[in-house]
């Protein structure tokens, strides 16, 4: 099997078939897993998101797709990490002295307004805008109603008008 | 417009990454089993116990209750009587009667 042809979920799913799937998506759940909680934490969230795949593997027959569900699980492992780190932070500011502000002037650039994007809107954009998923494909792997991931879309592209427009 | 995560490649590579993959899950595989099998220990352990508890204790036998003897009759008269008490423990009234015998 080539290792990016679609894997539909079968009575036959084997350690071989996984090997497959993890081939052809590693570097995308990589990227994915990077657009979300950034590349310090990325590769630890497609482990344990390969890796819970895995465990269910022989369980799987039943996916229709398994890369949404994939998809889902990894993105269901990014948020639960950003929920964390943002947590901490909100914990730990109250220990720590106020940083000092940003020097007036500085121009943003486009990784900063990326992280002005809810994790949601990250997630949209990389599955329908930049891998080019179906937008009813996307919404159903991320949990969402199809208006609801128009919704983030049209923010989305404010936001990057808005970047791109800045003088 | 280049997006931040588009330069972005993995450092692990990705045999490594698998092999790192299966063992985790085998580890989280004999975590899972010994975990339902010390839950299930657990469980027969307790319907053990249960099963074969010891009995309750019998209830203490209740205090000896003896009549309290004021006085004997014989023949429409009040007779001179003892208590005495046997080697088994119950206590007798012994009245003398007018014919010399015990009754």
């Amino acid at each position: 099997m080539d290792a990016g042809t679609p894997i539909q979920g079968g009575s036959g799913m084997n350690q071989a078939d996984f090997d497959v799937f993890f081939t052809g998506r590693y570097a995308r759940a990589s990227r994915f897993a990077c657009a979300l909680v950034g590349a310090a934490d990325a590769e630890d969230a497609v482990q344990d998101a390969f890796t819970r795949l895995l465990l269910r593997w022989n369980r799987c027959g039943d996916v229709l797709n398994l890369e949404a569900y994939f998809f889902r699980i990894l993105y269901n492992i990014c948020r639960t990490r950003l929920r964390r780190r943002r947590f901490r932070q909100t914990v730990l500011v109250l220990f720590r002295p106020p940083a000092a502000a940003d020097p007036p002037g500085g121009e943003p650039s486009l990784s900063d307004v990326w992280r002005t994007f809810s994790p949601r809107e990250q997630a949209v954009f990389f599955l329908v805008d930049y891998q080019g998923w179906q937008p009813e494909e996307a919404a159903r792997t991320l949990g969402m109603a199809p208006a609801t991931l128009r919704v983030h879309r049209h923010r989305l592209r404010q936001k990057i008008v808005q970047w791109e427009a800045r003088p | 417009m280049r997006l931040p995560f588009e330069e972005y490649d993995p450092p692990t590579p990705p045999e490594r990454m698998l092999a790192a993959i299966r063992r985790e899950a085998g580890r989280r595989r004999r975590r899972r089993r010994l975990t339902a099998g010390s839950l299930a220990a657990a469980a027969l352990v307790s319907i053990g116990v249960f099963l074969f508890r010891t009995p309750p204790a019998e209830p203490a036998p209740p205090p000896a209750c003896y009549p309290v003897v004021r006085e004997a009759w014989q023949d429409g008269q009040a007779a001179p009587f003892t208590l005495l008490q046997l080697k088994n423990g119950s206590r007798v009234i012994v009245i003398m009667s007018k014919q010399g015998g015990k009754s």
